[in-house]
């Protein structure tokens, strides 16, 4: 077997984490909630959340992360199975993967959109769409595969050239693939945004919808829902709990920093999300929909994205251009958090049953592309909310709070602090280290318990489902509520399939093997280290 | 629609986008410093 890589510059993982953590929710998602929960007044549970929560969780997850490495392990089961020594532990990181699994079922053909929208923005029919009032409809007719090239439903088009794409990088490898398209596509996805906040802040009357983002009300801080939203925005957009940030930084060097490039990466997203992305749609949005802006912002996500914006571009000149770097700075974080998603299940291919990474590829392409296929024929259906939630919420949080305890608890706060602290730009202070071992870890149980009881119990136990509503999956009619069941059983399937390899791979000896001669070569590393500090 | 920004929201604004650039400057500062 190859040596395992690792990246070749420090700028290169930077670049890496923090094009993971830049997506559609930076730009869609943050200034919806910042609007909707006190303007400026959010910012300030916001940052909270963010120094006592995001960056201390990111700088446990990458130490993790890099000890997992040394011992040739890039994902949860071989990193607790090390950590842990128990045979049940290698089972309960199969936590890990679930969020990588599920949400990489429907997010290269969300990703796919973007190229699309990209595509019918240079070549002017987004524009007609818009100008004829048909922007709903445009969009309506592409997602549910109604607008064809020939035979062909374009959506299927994009999305085949999108996963292909996707596949190309990562079947390159760690420098070749993943570094070298984020050292490219970063600074291009920033260069962008800020010709977008250029424009946006010279559009006369601007003030009002900049009013709209951040002019305070304090008042929303009595509010607990508040505190709970600004604390699960800074979660979600750190890619905390998704496995990923422990894959990426598993490709350290045993003795390369981890404590500044996580920092870095963490200032960067909070560059795009709060610069970038609170300024362009809700302030545009509100100049151009007035006091409709609360009826705007209950399309979610999606619709402000990719029905009223390109509203909003029809409006001012050159709109064609600033559409297309919209939708283009959009594909492109979407590109980079999609191969972040997928790296996890590739290293597990790689590093736990030793396929060789043309294999590991193939494995995992074959798995999402099964995936896809309920996303995309189940997106009316519901399937895709379904894969969300369980995916892209319930697991990040219940795994982020379990790497917290395990940081703190388990490794231990000594060894941990150790840890991550070797290789520093910088030593953090002391005085740090409460935080790590109180005030984060239980953070984040108050925060899953809270977020459980006030939301996630509605969507478990389908209390907004109607019973009696009939959705079809490929020509069949089903009650929602069994659809969503069946969603479920899926969902469940590929947990038992992971297990199952996870078994294989530690059964077979596979996982564990060359894992005595990386011991070995780390203690002797220790060794020499505490001999060269006495 | 015809409130304009405070100077409560301007204060938000400017603090918020000030901390941000700051940390962006010195973790990146950092990083590309010549040791």
């Amino acid at each position: 077997m190859a040596p395992r890589e690792n990246w070749s510059s420090k700028i290169g993982i930077i670049m890496a984490v923090a094009g993971s953590a830049v997506g559609l929710g930076n730009f869609l998602r943050f200034p919806v909630k910042a609007a909707a929960y006190g303007g400026g007044a959010f910012m300030i549970p916001y940052l909270i959340a963010f120094v006592f929560l995001g960056i201390p969780l990111a700088w446990m997850e990458w130490t993790l992360g890099r000890y997992g490495g040394r011992y040739g392990h890039g994902t949860a089961p071989g990193i607790l199975d090390q950590m842990i020594k128990k045979p049940w532990a290698k089972y309960a990181g199969s936590l890990g993967l679930f969020a990588p699994v599920f949400i990489s079922f429907y997010y290269v053909f969300i990703q796919s959109w973007l190229l699309a929208f990209a595509w019918y923005s240079l070549t002017g029919e987004l524009s007609a769409a818009v100008h004829a009032g048909q922007i709903n409809q445009f969009f309506s007719d592409f997602i549910m595969l109604r607008t064809c090239f020939g035979p062909v439903p374009s959506a299927i088009i994009f999305l085949v050239i999108t996963f292909a794409m996707n596949m190309v990088v990562i079947s390159s490898g760690v420098r070749k693939g993943i570094e070298r398209i984020n050292k490219i596509g970063m600074p291009v996805l920033f260069i962008m945004g800020i010709i977008l906040v250029v424009r946006v802040l010279t559009i006369p009357g601007i003030s009002r919808g900049l009013a709209y983002m951040w002019n305070p009300n304090f008042s929303a801080l009595k509010n607990p829902q508040m505190w709970l939203e600004a604390s699960g925005q800074v979660f979600f957009t750190l890619s905390l709990g998704m496995g990923i940030i422990l894959c990426y930084a598993s490709y350290l060097k045993p003795k390369q920093d981890l404590v500044l490039s996580s920092l870095t990466a963490n200032g960067a997203n909070e560059f795009a999300e709060v610069i970038l992305g609170g300024t362009i749609v809700i302030p545009m949005a509100v100049l151009f929909f007035g006091s409709n802006i609360t009826e705007v912002a209950k399309l979610g996500t999606f619709g402000l994205g990719f029905q009223a914006m390109p509203i909003v571009f029809g409006k001012i000149p050159l709109g064609n251009i600033f559409q297309f770097l919209w939708f283009a700075m959009l594909f492109s974080a979407g590109v980079t958090s999609a191969i972040s998603i997928l790296q996890p299940l590739v290293s597990f291919c790689e590093d736990d049953l030793k396929f060789s990474r043309r294999s590991s590829v193939t494995a995992v392409g074959v798995l999402t592309f099964l995936g896809a296929f309920i996303a995309v024929f189940g997106l009316s259906a519901g399937a895709v909310d379904e894969m969300d939630f369980w995916g892209g919420s319930f697991m990040l949080v219940l795994f982020g709070t379990i790497q917290a305890f395990l940081f703190s608890y388990v490794l231990g706060m000594d060894k941990g602090w150790e840890l991550m602290n070797e290789g520093a730009s910088f030593r953090l202070p002391a005085w740090f280290k409460p935080i790590f071992k109180y005030v984060t870890p239980f953070y984040l149980a108050i925060l899953l318990i809270a977020w459980t009881a006030t939301q996630g119990w509605d969507i478990i136990a389908l209390r907004n489902v109607s019973h009696t509503a009939m959705v079809s999956f490929c020509g069949i009619p089903f009650r929602q509520v069994t659809f969503i069941w069946i969603s479920r059983g899926f969902l469940v399937l590929t947990a038992i399939f992971i297990n199952v390899c996870i078994a294989y791979a530690w059964k077979s000896g596979r996982a564990t093997r060359g894992r005595e001669t990386a011991v070995h070569t780390v203690e002797a590393g220790h060794a020499e280290n505490t001999e060269g500090r006495v | 629609m015809t409130q304009t920004l405070t100077t409560g929201g301007t204060v938000f604004m400017v603090v918020t986008w000030a901390a941000i650039l700051a940390l962006n400057a010195f973790c990146f500062y950092k990083v590309f410093r010549k040791k």
